[in-house]
């Protein structure tokens, strides 16, 4: 299923006004529980844009496939640079890839 | 819109051939002149300081020449000279680069010089990328003011006052008591010279109090404190005095007041809203009330550290002497004015009004506030006694003749005609007078600390009941006598004089009805002996504690407190400054101490004071931005910044406070949008490096891991240089200065490792000894979040590392980084290296 | 973060702002006409209404990988020529061949920017754009929609998490919007001079073969929360719509429903089929075989499957791992989960084709020429209104370069306007009436026995499936059927008073329902008004399944009827401007 929370990891962004993965979901589905952790609302609405994922600083959110089009066990996470992102991609049967391109141009 | 391409000056200071006997300067003059950002290149054998005018005129006029690279080791006299130099011709002192190869190990010459000369044009390529990102940064000037608020009118306020008085700087000084001198002025005598308190305080005050700059506020408390340093805004709160100032003392009124108040009332003091108080951020503080009497509360606070509090009911010991409810200021009488005690006044009594000769008594008084600027605040608040009858077994109340040394000191001053004796204990009666030492103090269970005075207080105690009886027998119970200094002449003549002392201290005090003496038993460890002392008087020498109004004005300032409830400070270096630029602390406010280092420790906070008290206060560029853009007010370099500087404006983006921050880079360290950066460290200047470092790491073999370092500025980068300096660090690592190991931001972790450098390895201050409070632990998170996430990608841990390095744990430098090496060899390269 | 919700009409605030142009959507040409009037006026007041966060809103959410429309000129490409191309990708038309020719001119230029503003534009060994199609620039693009933001913030005031409701109007002029806040509950008034509509196009009017499962109901290749609300709003005020019977209907990645030209046009794979046959080649090489129109590409795998010769594949068994690897990063660039379905299904398209079928239908006037209809100058058929991007209609194929484009030259539209027409006024009877409308399903109260928006609009959806030529249906219609549809439409439409709300972030939803509803029924008018089957797949008439250019070489039109709520359907004539080469 779309964004899982670690709940351990996630500090509900120390509860500011809205959380960063609240302020970035293009869909409004990111939202705190009142124990003040991420979940997001419902995760069937969710279309996997990753942006949630992207801008955690805790890194505790992560994307999966639903299991009605895709298998359990793959992963895809982003690690972003200042000017720069790689994605690791791990399949259902243990191979590693991994892609890295620039995505800002600074002069 | 087109950019201009920068022209860069290479200057390469071959003095005493330091660079060509270890590198190919030839081959790096070349590499450097192909660059098309690099207008000129030249080699200086001889000492800079001769030809360079002429060098730099050249180069701006033949060649516009906008920046330069120093590349080579300089003193720091050599760079201040050249720097302004290049200043006066019209270069920015921002556009300058310095660059030491001695810093990244390319002079060692016991390593091969082939890698070494790669890796000299490598790095040459590197450094080259973060002058191009170089900016003309121009400094700030921020108003300032003259004035000093000083919190707090005890010896340490009084004579910091009049130190900056005489300097022509004004002054406030805010008193919360009626009267001025603070515990001092309680003193009986005080040491070395055994002089009066009031003579010492008096002869410090007399020559200020009438000059125009000091502005003295007694009754008085600050409520709020807003502004930052050069400009604070202080509210501050007068409790009616129900005099004025038409008071001469002539004490009239004492003679028809019909109320008396024992000394177990606390004196009059200026008295805070509990609301302006209690948005205190700890939690439980409401529980500390309920807490068992006998114990020292501790709760734990936000942060999970554990914050004593002194609040426990007060046990009555039997009232020593009286007052009236209207009385000359206390503890001394200055200012002139009387104080009346309202809330002790019987209804619609005015018999003090209708007899005052003056029209002196306004009984009607009210409340006021009154805003005060300033440039600068000085906390003196001062310590209070920690309460010994928290201590069950020494029956402080319980039975008669148990007193603690604050006590001690008053039964021992002179008569006052306005506060007079009650019981029967004078000082020329008492036959024998017990001491024990460190009692509450030095102790798990109470203060663990030593409050350094006790000992030298009992001896003074001593002499002085001697001097009024010399048959008086004195007994001291002690753990460890410590007099330290000159102090332990008053030892001497302490022992000379009569007094026993007895190794051991005693837990129990009992009262023998018949004889009405106290009884101590100890058991001497020297003398292997049971000893029983039967006391007039038992004198238990307590210890300091923060005082109530240092704890206070803590909660309304939001300083940084140790868990006792002290100032934090840097106490060995910077020992007057807080962690809240502009706010200083001098004596008992910040550890227990005696009179004479009270009054230095308030001189020294004067000194540095006076960076906020000129006519401006000189900001360098080097401090954060924030991109308006970029930022999502996630509020995390808000919360986390050691100093509490950044604040959100009108449009909710945090910004500084220029004149309170501490340049630490902690905020462009900790934002996830990476939208904050430091002037002339900023994020482009690093992450421009990185990349290009990352594209030129071939200067090892294949197999060799190549680490960027991070090396905190304060500590790790001064053992790396030793290091260096020694040939001891590998040729795989490549150090990068930052201002604060909390300043590096994951994203240039993540830019490093993704470009293929092998691994990562930052550098920080040991344990608690960070520069900027706790820059070092706030990475040390991010840096675990980047772990688990690193594992999450299958990449390994290894690859990052963060260590606490001094400023000469050059071998612990040398052993960490290897360590790191010698695992990443066995790792293999970086799966990113593509 | 929550606050209380209001629990009647008296504990909503309204917040009015005026200004002098209004941006509905903060999007790709959204945030090119916030641009755009900055430059061109300092001075201007410029809001943009954004329903999500205009960092991250819209289609460009996850990024993009290519911008579609970057004419080469340094090769001796014309806009001219683009003109031609688009116009075959629909048959040979009708397209608005003005609009389209006025954007091309336009397009360069927003690229450029965009690179200035430090999109990574890919560049062969001559350092020149590295093209993968005819018109189509590699980019990595997934800091584009961050990187457009950042102009818009410069240059507007953005209204963030404001949800757009309705036009409010001067008599017949548009001078406006009103809208909600979904985080702050308060409604919203937006006076303004001249309005640009950009709220890109509609998704989820149709039933997707995945809506169904636990936590795959958004598994579309376009972006479901653009759900048409442009449209609506402007139909809902009388607004004149063009082409709508021109869907979307693409070939996209089987279940994922991610993007397929990604991999076709930029690495040469064919389409095939189960019998190891390149059925583009086979049957449709006359139209260009695996070249052919996205119309022919999108039907020809549910004709595959229909006659019982599926699965169907895109072949990259031919790629080498290098080049993959280059697919795989072009992907993570705009959908980057795409990678993450792949490895979910332990599938490496060097070993296996990738398999393909047609998604469900969108109305997206960026791809086909469906939306409002405009004039050169942007102008709707509402006097100062003007749309952009995929709202607009008429001039299909413009993606993201177009859409950027069209932003630019709708501001310079709207800015004449505003010099020539000036200040507006409202009624506060208007803003009373909407405010009541929006929060009505918020009050309703714990018991009272209504609908939920999402059972609303999964009703909808699988109305239009069945009955508007949805997948299940291989896209076709018939006369039939559309009334079926259209008759069940008018029943929704009157079960949109028992809407019931529990937070606003479900109010939301209820008034995207509203929407779809809108958009939907015309939709259903422009199938049935086009008598013939021009584009199969995009629109399929199994009761006209020939192309007839004698009636309907031509633009079908619709417009409601404010008074009567009908929807009149007729037709425009198409003008060719552009020759043939």
């Amino acid at each position: 299923m779309p964004p899982r929370v670690d709940w351990e990891k996630c500090d509900g962004c120390k509860a500011q006004d809205e959380p960063l993965c609240e302020q970035v979901c293009p869909g409004n589905l990111m939202t705190l529980n009142k124990d003040n952790k991420a979940y997001c609302r419902p995760l069937r609405h969710c279309w996997d844009c990753m942006s949630c994922t992207k801008v955690c600083p805790v890194g505790a959110i992560e994307t999966r496939m639903p299991f009605q089009i895709g298998y359990h066990g793959a992963k895809l996470i982003p690690m972003v640079g200042t000017n720069s992102i790689t994605w690791t991609c791990e399949d259902i049967y243990g191979n590693v890839k991994r892609y890295r391109y620039k995505n800002r141009i600074e002069d | 819109m087109a950019k201009q391409l920068p022209k860069i000056g290479i200057v390469f200071n071959d003095q005493g051939e330091r660079l060509s006997a270890a590198l190919d300067i030839e081959k790096m003059v070349a590499a450097a002149s192909k660059n098309k950002a690099v207008i000129r290149t030249d080699v200086f054998t001889s000492p800079l300081v001769d030809n360079f005018e002429a060098w730099i005129d050249s180069s701006l006029s033949e060649h516009g020449m906008d920046r330069v690279l120093f590349y080579g080791g300089f003193t720091e006299q050599q760079k201040n000279l050249l720097s302004r130099t290049l200043q006066k011709a019209g270069i920015n002192p921002y556009m300058v680069e310095w660059f030491d190869p001695l810093d990244q190990g390319l002079l060692n010459n016991k390593d091969d010089q082939a890698v070494r000369d790669k890796k000299a044009l490598s790095l040459l390529k590197t450094v080259l990328a973060r002058v191009k990102n170089l900016e003309p940064l121009e400094p700030e000037e921020l108003p300032a003011n003259e004035r000093t608020l000083i919190l707090g009118g005890g010896v340490t306020g009084l004579h910091t006052a009049a130190s900056l008085v005489k300097q022509g700087k004004p002054v406030t000084l805010v008193e919360k008591n009626s009267g001025l001198g603070g515990k001092v002025a309680q003193l009986a005598r005080f040491y070395p010279r055994m002089c009066d308190p009031h003579c010492g305080l008096e002869h410090v005050l007399f020559p200020v109090l009438e000059q125009e700059l000091f502005d003295l506020r007694t009754l008085a408390k600050v409520e709020k404190l807003d502004g930052s340093p050069g400009r604070f805004e202080a509210t501050v709160r007068h409790a009616p005095r129900y005099v004025n100032e038409q008071c001469d003392g002539c004490g009239k009124c004492e003679t028809v007041c019909p109320v008396d108040l024992n000394d177990l009332e606390p004196l009059p003091e200026c008295r805070l809203p509990a609301e302006v108080v209690e948005k205190d951020k700890t939690e439980g503080a409401e529980e500390s009330q309920a807490q068992d009497e006998h114990a020292v509360s501790e709760e734990a606070d936000a942060s999970g550290e554990h914050v004593f509090s002194y609040d426990t009911p007060i046990t009555r010991r039997e009232p020593m002497f009286t007052r009236k409810a209207i009385h000359p200021s206390m503890p001394m009488p200055h200012p002139v004015a009387y104080v009346i005690e309202r809330e002790h006044c019987p209804p619609q009594c005015r018999e003090c009004e209708k007899v005052c000769p003056n029209n002196a008594v306004e009984l009607d008084q009210k409340e006021k506030t009154e805003t005060v600027e300033a440039g600068a605040v000085l906390l003196a608040t001062g310590w209070d006694r920690y309460r010994t009858d928290k201590l069950d077994g020494y029956a402080y109340g319980l039975f008669p003749g148990v007193v603690d040394n604050l006590d001690m000191e008053q039964l021992l001053s002179p008569d006052n005609p306005h506060v007079k004796r009650l019981q029967g204990i004078s000082p020329a009666e008492l036959t024998s007078v017990g001491f024990i030492q460190c009692v509450g103090s030095r102790d798990e269970c109470n203060l663990p600390y030593c409050s350094s005075v006790c000992c030298t207080v009992t001896m003074k105690q001593i002499l002085e009941l001697k001097r009024i009886n010399p048959d008086v027998q004195c007994y001291v119970f002690y753990m460890d006598v410590r007099t330290s200094g000159f102090d332990e002449s008053l030892y001497r003549q302490a022992r000379e004089s009569g007094a026993v002392f007895i190794n051991e201290r005693p837990s129990l005090v009992r009262y023998d009805e018949s004889s009405k003496k106290l009884l101590v038993d100890a058991h001497d460890q020297i003398l292997d002996r049971k000893l029983r002392a039967e006391l007039d008087l038992l004198v238990l020498a307590g210890g300091m504690r923060p005082s109530d109004g240092s704890i206070e004005a803590g909660k309304i300032l939001r300083m940084p407190t140790d868990k006792f409830g002290f100032f934090e400070t840097h106490k060995q270096c910077y020992p007057a400054e807080s962690q809240r630029s502009g706010i200083f602390v001098g004596g008992c406010a910040r550890e227990p101490m005696n009179v004479s280092q009270s009054i230095e420790s308030g001189a020294k906070a004067a000194l540095e004071a006076q960076v906020f008290l000129g006519k401006s206060i000189h900001i360098e560029p080097t401090y954060p931005v924030v991109n308006d853009k970029k930022c999502d007010q996630c509020g995390r370099c808000v919360e986390e910044c050691p100093f509490e500087v950044l604040s959100y404006n009108e449009k909710e983006i945090p910004v500084p406070d220029l004149a309170k921050c501490r340049q630490c880079g902690n905020c462009m360290g900790i934002c996830p949008k990476v939208a904050v950066n430091l002037g002339h460290s900023n994020i482009k200047q690093y992450s421009s490096q990185i990349e290009v470092l990352g594209e030129n790491t071939a200067f090892l073999s294949k197999k060799e891991p190549v680490i960027l370092a991070f090396l905190c500025e304060n500590d790790a980068w001064l053992a790396a240089r030793e290091a260096q300096a020694q040939g001891l660090v590998p040729q795989n690592v490549v150090a990068m200065k930052v201002p604060c190991a909390g300043s590096v931001n994951n994203a240039l972790i993540a830019d490093a490792l993704s470009i293929g450098i092998d691994g990562v390895f930052v550098g920080a201050c040991p344990e608690d000894t960070c520069h900027y409070v706790k820059g070092n632990k706030l990475i040390q998170k991010r840096f675990d979040d980047l772990a688990e996430k690193l594992k999450s990608m299958s990449m390994d841990t290894e690859r990052v590392t963060i260590a606490g390095i001094g400023p000469r744990d050059a071998e612990l430098y040398v052993s960490s980084i290897s360590e790191c090496i010698e695992k990443l060899r066995e790792k293999g390269p970086n799966p990113f290296k593509m | 973060m929550a606050q209380e919700l209001p629990k009647d009409l008296n504990q909503v605030s309204t917040e009015q702002v005026d200004c002098d142009l209004l941006i509905i959507g903060g999007g790709n040409a959204g945030c090119f006409s916030a641009y755009e009037a900055k430059q061109a006026d300092p001075d201007m007041k410029v809001v943009i209404m954004e329903k999500a966060n205009i960092k991250r809103s819209g289609a460009c959410a996850a990024g993009m990988d290519a911008i579609n429309t970057y004419i080469p000129t340094w090769d001796g490409k014309t806009p001219e020529d683009l003109v031609r191309w688009s116009r075959s990708q629909v048959g040979g038309g009708p397209i608005r061949e003005d609009l389209a020719l006025s954007n091309a001119q336009q397009l360069n230029q927003c690229v450029e920017e965009l690179e200035e503003w430090g999109l990574p534009i890919l560049k062969d060994e001559d350092d020149m754009p590295s093209y993968r199609g005819a018109w189509d620039v590699s980019i990595h693009g997934e800091q584009l929609k961050p990187i457009m933001a950042e102009k818009a913030m410069e240059s507007a005031e953005v209204y963030n998490r404001v949800v757009a409701t309705n036009l409010i109007m001067d008599g017949d002029r548009c001078a406006g919007a009103m809208g909600f806040g979904v985080r702050d509950g308060k409604f919203y008034v937006f006076k303004s001079k001249a309005t640009i509509v950009s709220t890109g196009g509609a998704c989820g009017l149709y039933k997707s073969y995945t809506s169904d499962g636990t936590a795959s109901h958004h598994q579309t290749w376009m972006c479901p929360f653009n759900v048409g609300t442009g449209y609506a709003i402007g139909i809902r005020k009388g607004a004149e719509f063009t082409s709508m019977e021109q869907r979307w209907c693409a070939a996209r990645t089987k279940d994922y429903s991610g993007p397929v030209d990604t991999v076709s046009v930029g690495f040469n794979a064919k389409m095939i089929n189960a019998k190891g046959e390149y059925f583009l080649e086979k049957h449709y090489s006359h139209l260009g075989g695996d070249k052919a129109p996205r119309y022919i590409r999108a039907n020809a795998p549910m004709e595959e499957w229909r006659e019982g010769r599926g699965p169907t594949y895109i072949d990259t068994t031919h790629m080498d791992e290098e080049t993959c690897h280059s697919m795989l990063t072009d992907y993570l660039n705009e959908r980057p989960s795409f990678v993450l379905f792949l490895a979910a299904n332990g599938h490496n398209p060097v070993e296996r084709p990738v398999e393909v079928y047609g998604s469900d239908p969108y109305i997206v006037g960026g791809h086909t020429g469906s939306g409002f209809w405009v004039e050169m100058d942007r102008m709707t058929t509402v006097p100062g209104l003007f749309a952009a991007g995929e709202t607009a209609g008429g001039n299909p194929n413009k993606f993201v370069g177009g859409c950027a484009a069209e932003g630019k030259l709708a501001t310079r539209g709207a800015i004449e306007f505003i010099k020539q027409q000036g200040e507006v006024s409202v009624s506060e009877e208007q803003i009373q009436a909407e405010k009541e409308r929006v929060f009505d399903p918020l009050f309703k109260g714990k018991d009272f026995d209504g609908l939920t928006p999402e059972e609303v609009k999964e009703r909808l959806q699988r109305l239009m499936d069945e009955y508007a030529g949805g997948t299940s249906q291989f896209y076709r219609v018939n006369e039939a059927q559309l009334d079926y549809a259209l008759r069940h439409i008018e029943m929704l439409k009157k079960h949109i008073p028992l809407l019931k709300a529990d937070s606003l972030h479900e109010l939301m939803h209820a008034h995207e329902v509203i929407d779809r509803i809108d958009v939907a029924e015309i939709v259903c008018h422009h199938l049935k008004g086009r008598k013939e089957t021009r584009w199969p797949g995009f629109q399929t008439r199994t009761d006209y399944p020939q192309r007839d250019d004698e009636n309907f070489n031509c633009f079908v039109e619709s417009r409601r009827n404010i008074e009567t709520g009908e929807i009149e359907v007729f037709t425009r004539p198409y003008e060719r401007i552009v020759d043939e080469s």
